[in-house]
């Protein structure tokens, strides 16, 4: 197996016995991407893609959905703190009891009518994107005895090149969760974990109405153009 | 420093809905197996090249995907899956003319790579 630059960046490895799951998945052969298969282009994403709806994840439905109302925004950027605009964000996530709306999901809480869970947008100008919706709950999962996933939100980011591809999760300032999760703990450098954890951000709480978090995400700048 | 790559999860279905590529003759179908040559169910196997577009197909109850593209020399496949910290990334190259192709992703058994 060649050693990967993966590592640098702060990417978990892929073989994690700790996550179960990786077991029969993680890949046993990897080699350095050959030079002639590098390419600094990829999809390009516009206004017909999204509606803004999209963005408001508490106005997909009749009613409101339950939960705590939350603001989250930040910017998309590469590592030379370049702003990546119109790139498509998307998101999804468990509801406020720890539930998702999806088939698979037998977690034994409550499904809210009022909430699916995904988002999306493009990033603005200034790489900035924006989601309102619901602070998701922290649910079990059968990884080992007892185990419960910190509450988080997935990620998916296209950047500039497909190459740069990248899916995420943000997390929430001081979960007690963190040190008994296997996937966020995957990571092994504690400033990259860090990465991950989104910011209260007091300025850009709404008042009497929402609170708000900022979770900047930095892709890499693909060396090729 | 990157923000480091996190699983897919089991559940991203509800937020990575399927995109065809721009509709072509090139019909490209597999299946991604893991490590003990079970499809994997839940997997989400993402195509681009400049020819073809971008395109995005969830893998069904066997592991199944497929897409219809463009003529294109190649396409940069990348696969998403609970079980898989990051994604996993290779490439399919096709003859010129080849109009139907193949490709089952084994994620324990084929050569991946790191860009």
């Amino acid at each position: 197996m060649t050693l990967t630059p993966a590592e640098d960046r702060g990417d978990p490895p892929y073989d994690h016995p700790d996550y179960r799951s990786s077991a029969l998945r993680a890949p046993r052969r990897l080699y350095l991407l050959p030079e002639e298969w590098h390419d600094p282009t990829g999809p390009v994403f516009g206004e017909s893609d999204v509606d803004p709806a999209d963005a408001d994840l508490t106005r997909q439905h009749e009613g409101e959905p339950l939960g705590e109302r939350i603001l989250v925004s930040g910017r998309v950027l590469d590592d030379a703190g370049r702003p990546i605009p119109r790139t498509l964000v998307e998101i999804w996530q468990a509801n406020a009891a720890g539930r998702y709306a999806h088939q698979v999901d037998r977690h034994p809480a409550p499904l809210d009518p009022n909430f699916t869970g995904a988002g999306r947008c493009l990033t603005d100008a200034d790489g900035g994107y924006r989601f309102v919706t619901i602070k998701p709950g922290a649910y079990p999962w059968r990884n080992h005895p007892n185990a419960w996933r910190p509450a988080h939100i997935h990620f998916s980011v296209f950047g500039r090149a497909f190459a740069d591809r990248l899916v995420t999760q943000m997390y929430f300032p001081g979960d007690p969760l963190f040190p008994y999760d296997p996937i966020f703990n995957s990571i092994r450098d504690p400033k990259a974990r860090e990465l991950l954890v989104a910011d209260f951000d007091l300025e850009r709480t709404e008042p009497e109405w929402a609170l708000a978090f900022r979770f900047d995400i930095v892709m890499r700048s693909t060396p090729f153009e | 420093m990157r923000t480091p790559s996190q699983t897919v999860g089991p559940f991203f279905a509800l937020g990575l809905r399927d995109r065809p590529c721009p509709e072509g003759p090139v019909r490209l179908e597999g299946r991604v197996l893991d490590g003990a040559g079970e499809g994997v169910p839940d997997a989400l196997v993402e195509v681009w090249s400049p020819q073809a577009g971008w395109g995005r197909c969830g893998t069904d109850a066997e592991g199944r995907y497929a897409f219809s593209v463009r003529e294109t020399a190649h396409l940069d496949v990348q696969v998403f899956a609970r079980g898989l910290l990051k994604q996993v990334r290779t490439r399919v190259v096709f003859e010129p003319g080849e109009t139907a192709k193949t490709f089952d992703v084994r994620l324990q058994d084929d050569a991946f790579y790191v860009a």
